[in-house]
């Protein structure tokens, strides 16, 4: 209670404020602010004049206020529009159920309705207008066409997206539905379009239903190719959504898509969080961090984030080890290699060296081929055996490399890759022999 | 005449119960109800947007904001006797997101110059002329000199009549950074007007 009193007013400051305070409307003044302010509402549930962060928040509210009768003022503002009404219908094909003209006609909202999103969809410039006032009325009208999966479903989502504005979250449920509907599995351009559609439009509604479809099931069993394809376009969209400023909502959608099994999900939070979302992975022990597509995700992320997988295989995380090498980070062998030798470390903060030794060798290359002869001249005896196996089954060109580096190294540094090369099937006694002939 | 003797027999009580039975009705999803509140309340709300925005248009926006947001969370609200109080913060909180929204408008504003605050502590009350209507314009003037964050802590908990903690909740900050701002504008309100006055009062 004390926390909720004011602080002495001991200046009297607050007392001058006070009087200084201007005064609320009253009387004929009242009257005509509380008209103008509620005429306002009415315009805002129309879709009216507003425009900007006001409209948004009114756009938003609108979702749950008064449906019929914004709907009958809709149809009032479309039935009002000469634009449509009689103008751009004459000598136009009409959609079936086109509005009777003539002065005696009772036109149907509805049909007027239908009228102008035909009318929209054949990019007339005025029903496009007219259509972006009625906002939620007019989205529904297309949403009405998309569910039909007629001829001219892609049209009425694309005019859907022309019409933008924040589409509410039952909107965005029914273009999921159309996008799950076994009947539309061929409709490659329209699944397309509805996850574009969902990507762009504007609240969060559209995200989330994109999270939704990511989280399907179906996308965490092996699906045929025209699933894995819509999970790509799903994910590519997200990312898209990140990339045109919205990262914290993207991010949002691909977790729970990662966390539903969905590999590429994982990947593109990657892609989108980078080093802050390979830790979450790591710490969550997800089994997809390891996954052909975080470690392709991964390739591509900043040196920060490869380094940091690199210090928790080096740190004994199996699965940072497992992620390090199917991502093939030049890093890892050399950072392998000193943490197996590090004597005082604690068991737990080793890697393993069998596991380590195969990480080794799935990297590869020249890193590898350094790394493996000192790891079979270690201490480790188990790391030992597994670089010899692992050097026996190096290529060719593994043979050359350890020449060059035995030249290269002073004393007795070249002793591990002398006996690597006497390790090597038929190409390392070859490159010794070729050592030995030289006069140095 | 029939209807100003029902005005004049209508007693607080009654017009409390009317009130009440309209926000049951509205809350049950009766537009008219609201409609009916709503005209009750739009001069308050556009007089507290007005006084935070300093723009009768936009206060008269920030209202029309603020009833819209208000009829959709009316689910939400759980003190029916705290209506009227839940919509006045509703329509600060309107207008305190278009006032942030007017950032070039916000950039206008003058800062108040850090020679300008006197921070000797005062060692009476300078002021003697209280309802004199220049001296209201001063005032308002003085106010409107006040660093954003200052003046919006001032309006909020002076003119609005808010808690710290629930000015705080409004402008989404702390009860701290409330405190401290209202202080701050105390100080430099009492500099400028002293500054005014001539330092003689």
């Amino acid at each position: 209670v004390s926390r909720r009193q004011r602080p002495p007013d001991a200046d009297g400051v607050d007392a001058l404020v006070l009087a200084a305070r201007p005064a609320d409307p009253t009387g004929a003044s009242a009257e005509a602010v509380a008209v103008r302010v509620l005429a306002r509402v009415a315009a805002l549930e129309t879709g009216g004049s507003s425009s900007g962060p006001s409209s948004r928040r009114a756009e938003r509210a609108r979702e749950g206020v008064g449906s019929r009768r914004f709907a009958k003022s809709f149809a009032a503002v479309l039935l009002a529009s000469a634009a449509f009404a009689a103008g751009t219908s004459a000598g136009r094909r009409h959609d079936a159920g086109s509005p009777p003209s003539g002065p005696f006609a009772e036109p149907d909202p509805s049909v007027a309705l239908a009228h102008a999103v035909g009318a929209g969809m054949r990019g007339d410039p005025a029903a496009l207008a007219t259509l972006r006032r009625g906002g939620a009325a007019a989205r529904a009208a297309c949403l009405d066409r998309v569910a039909r999966a007629g001829d001219d479903a892609s049209g009425a989502l694309a005019l859907f997206g022309r019409i933008g504005g924040v589409v509410g979250s039952g909107e965005a449920e029914s273009l999921a539905r159309a996008h799950a509907r076994a009947d539309l599995a061929g409709r490659v351009d329209l699944r397309r379009g509805i996850v574009a559609a969902l990507a762009g439009a504007g609240g969060d509604s559209g995200v989330a239903a994109l999270s939704r479809l990511l989280c399907a099931s179906r996308f965490a069993v092996p699906a045929d190719d025209g699933d894995d394809a819509a999970e790509s376009e799903v994910v590519a969209a997200l990312r898209d959504v990140a990339a045109r400023g919205r990262p914290g909502l993207a991010l949002r959608a691909l977790r729970d898509g990662a966390d539903a099994g969905s590999a590429r999900a994982a990947a593109g939070t990657v892609s989108v969080g980078g080093s802050q979302e390979i830790d979450r992975l790591l710490s969550r022990r997800c089994a997809l961090a390891a996954s052909d597509e975080v470690a392709a995700a991964l390739r591509a992320a900043s040196d920060t984030a490869r380094a940091l997988v690199v210090r928790r295989a080096a740190a004994g995380d199996p699965r940072a080890l497992a992620l390090a090498a199917a991502a093939r980070l030049e890093d890892l062998p050399s950072a392998l290699t000193a943490a197996l030798a590090d004597a005082g470390a604690p068991g737990a903060a080793r890697p393993d060296p069998t596991a380590a030794v195969a990480a080794i060798a799935a990297v590869g290359g020249a890193p590898a081929w350094r790394a493996l002869p000192l790891l079979r001249a270690g201490d480790d005896a188990s790391a030992a055996r597994a670089a010899s196996a692992a050097i026996r089954a190096l290529p060719p060109a593994a043979a050359s490399a350890m020449r060059a580096l035995a030249l290269g190294s002073v004393g007795s540094r070249a002793a591990p890759y002398l006996a690597a090369l006497a390790e090597m099937g038929d190409e390392g006694p070859v490159a010794l022999a070729d050592l030995a002939n030289r006069p140095a | 005449v029939a209807t100003s003797d029902a005005k004049r027999r209508t007693t607080p009580a009654e017009e409390a119960e009317g009130a009440t039975a309209l926000l049951r009705a509205a809350r049950r999803g009766d537009r008219d109800a609201f409609d009916a509140l709503a005209r009750r309340h739009a001069p308050r709300l556009v007089g507290a947007a007005r006084r935070i925005l300093r723009d009768p248009a936009e206060a008269e926006e920030a209202a029309a904001d603020a009833l819209l947001r208000a009829f959709s969370a009316l689910p939400t609200l759980a003190d029916e006797r705290a209506f009227s109080a839940w919509i006045h913060r509703i329509a600060c909180r309107c207008a305190v997101d278009r006032l942030r929204a007017r950032r070039a408008r916000a950039a206008r504003a003058t800062p108040l110059p850090d020679a300008a605050v006197d921070s000797r502590p005062a060692s009476r009350p300078p002021f003697a002329r209280l309802a004199d209507a220049e001296r209201v314009e001063e005032v308002r003037r003085a106010m409107d000199r006040l660093p954003p964050a200052q003046r919006l802590a001032m309006v909020l908990h002076v003119w609005e009549g808010l808690s710290y903690d629930d000015a705080a909740e409004v402008l989404g900050t702390s009860y701290d950074a409330v405190r401290v701002n209202v202080a701050h504008a105390r100080r430099a309100l009492f500099a400028l007007l002293r500054r005014a006055d001539g330092g003689a009062s």
